[in-house]
């Protein structure tokens, strides 16, 4: 049975009564109102009625409605010129079917680029997709990686280990990168977002519309102090004429300043994307190592809260790196089989977990993220350090109700003291 | 629709008996609908009560251009959407699980009356953005089409059908959790 239909029975077996007595008193006040109206029926219609039986306070009538009428159309269009409404970039975006964006950003002192070209179906859904990351992680082993979603499978190719990802449908790592793409730089999306952030009181959005036509429209969005994103801000650039957005900057508050997080180009609207960019074919060597991702990637949420999970997530991916249960931590980690994550892992070895939590939502307004500080004891080629871990949990894309690691990372500096057996 | 048309016109002239029988043949679909939107039943009869008064009290100059049905059912969603802005913009900080569950118990008045699944129903759909859950309920409740949904959103089909889908994959969800408890 279908999921919808499994719901839409849920509704028609859920039941409601009526309590007849409340259900009398409740129509009494119905009655009452209706009572109310027709016994008091207003004099104003029936004397407009009689007035307008004579011919010359028709013709009054009509007169005015002839002068009303021209003196609108008579004021000058300089009174009512259109103030840019985010509806209009929303309209704009109806009509586009292929998007090239590129994005910068660092990670801590790596700046990490993302070239992106989507083509979207009659429907305004992305068909296909095509990302290319400078970088996978910040281990350079890894090298980039590029990201291909053709409409029948997805595929993620690392050059730099001969290694291509792939899966049938839509995986979840290029879902999760097509989602975290489409949420942030697809402009409709944006625009769709900030008008119902600005009508629920989400955010504060202030429209500077210059003067010169040749300069963009800015559009700086602010969230107010209570907000999980109170330090974040967003600029978006758009264009007078197309009302289609050219660029968005993101900055996070850094020691009382706003600091460029990130900077994304629109770079062509509606350039035809040639067919062989969503493919690899052409690109892979014939030694190409392909490695299938596996079907079922994270934990299952169950009744646990978005914290809750999180940390169990987290835990379990610690506690399987301790085990060397690399596996077990690779079906936690996107689904990557455990060779690869063996590889990630590299010379590092965890020794002792110290402790993991909090737990809470980065503030990144764009992101459904759940971030976690985790104290660890590693041994790198015979050292001990101790590492302060950013760990990342997120629900996995296209398995609801199951959560996943999405990234890592750290510092680590020489433990001090004598360490502690491993428990 | 011919019915409610004659309902109407015999409205209009003031006929008490009519008016009952409109508010007989609709008021536990808009209780429902009130229900399913807003979680809290106290507050969907508050809702569907004030509906019905400010239509009984617009008899003398009410001109429907649609169904009557529809003119019902867009009362109830815009009050909805009027009670949600309002409580909005005056939640207090600290709102959390507990209050939400304090509301699921009844007040002396109790018109509508809830099954346990109705109960569990409303409250899972509560964990929905508001925009996914109004068209699950609608879809639902009153079977819109999803460019007639669109229409009432100000929002494109897609929009909507979008909405549709990860409310539904993220309400089954929860209710198949709900049901394993």
């Amino acid at each position: 049975m279908k999921p919808a239909d499994e719901i839409r029975r849920f509704f028609k077996n859920a039941e409601l009564g009526i309590d007849p007595d409340a259900d009398e008193k409740v129509f009494k006040d119905v009655f009452g109102a209706h009572k109310e109206t027709t016994e008091n029926v207003p004099a104003m219609p029936e004397i407009w009625r009689i007035i307008m039986r004579s011919r010359k306070a028709q013709f009054t009538a009509a007169a005015m409605v002839v002068l009303i009428t021209y003196l609108c159309l008579q004021i000058p269009k300089s009174l009512v010129a259109p103030a840019y409404a985010l509806d209009d970039t929303i309209e704009a975006y109806n009509s586009i079917r292929y998007l090239h964006v590129k994005s910068f950003w660092m990670v801590a002192v790596e700046k990490c680029d993302l070239e992106s070209w989507v083509e979207y179906d009659e429907d305004g859904k992305p068909a296909r997709f095509r990302s290319q990351a400078s970088w996978f992680s910040t281990d350079k082993r890894l090298g980039p990686a590029t990201f291909v979603q053709d409409g029948d499978g997805s595929h993620t190719w690392l050059p730099n280990l001969n290694f291509c990802f792939r899966r049938s449908g839509e995986s979840v790592l290029t879902g999760a990168l097509l989602q975290y793409t489409r949420s942030d730089v697809d402009p409709k999306l944006v625009c769709e977002k900030l008008r119902q952030q600005a009508r629920d009181g989400e955010i504060i959005l202030d429209v500077n519309e210059p003067k010169q036509k040749n300069e963009p429209i800015v559009l700086v969005v602010t969230y107010p102090a209570e907000s999980r994103s109170a330090n974040w801000k967003k600029v978006l650039y758009i264009d007078q004429a197309t009302r289609l957005v050219k660029k968005e900057e993101k900055f996070e508050k850094r020691g009382g300043q706003f600091q460029l997080e990130r900077t994304t180009e629109f770079l062509d609207y509606n350039q035809k994307i040639a067919p062989e960019m969503f493919s690899l074919d052409k690109e892979l060597p014939e030694n190409v190592i392909w490695i299938d991702l596996s079907e079922e990637v994270g934990l299952v949420q169950g009744d646990m809260t978005d914290e809750e999970i999180a940390k169990e997530v987290i835990s379990q991916v610690l506690q399987a790196f301790i085990a060397r249960d690399f596996n077990k931590a690779g079906q936690l980690f996107w689904g990557v089989p455990g060779f690869f994550i063996e590889k990630l892992l590299g010379v590092n070895v965890l020794k002792k977990i110290i402790s993991v939590g909090p737990v809470y939502r980065d503030p990144d307004p764009d992101l459904n993220l759940m971030m976690c500080s985790c104290k660890l004891i590693l041994e790198i080629g015979g050292q001990y350090y101790e590492t302060d871990m950013k760990m990342y949990a997120v629900p996995v894309s296209g398995q609801p109700g199951r959560w996943m690691i999405c990234r890592m990372f750290g510092n680590s500096k020489p433990a001090s003291g004598e360490m502690i057996p491993v428990e | 629709m011919i019915e409610d048309k004659l309902l109407i016109l015999r409205f209009k002239q003031g006929r008490h008996e009519a008016l009952r029988q409109i508010y007989d043949k609709y008021k536990v679909e808009l209780l429902r609908l009130a229900v399913v939107l807003i979680g809290d039943s106290n507050t969907a009869e508050d809702i569907v009560h004030d509906v019905f008064v400010k239509f009984a009290r617009s008899a003398d100059r009410i001109r429907l251009t649609g169904s009557l049905r529809n003119y019902l059912i867009t009362s109830v969603i815009n009050r909805v959407r009027n009670h949600l802005r309002d409580s909005n913009r005056h939640r207090q900080t600290g709102l959390d699980g507990a209050e939400l569950l304090v509301s699921y118990e009844r007040g002396p008045r109790q018109w509508a009356v809830l099954d346990e699944q109705l109960a569990l129903l409303s409250k899972a759909l509560q964990e929905l953005p508001y925009e996914q859950r109004e068209v699950i309920c609608l879809r639902m409740e009153t079977d819109m089409t999803f460019r007639q949904i669109a229409a009432r959103q100000s929002e494109s089909v897609n929009t909507v059908k979008g909405r549709y889908r990860y409310g539904m994959i993220k309400l089954r969800s929860l209710l198949n959790s709900e049901v394993e408890k």
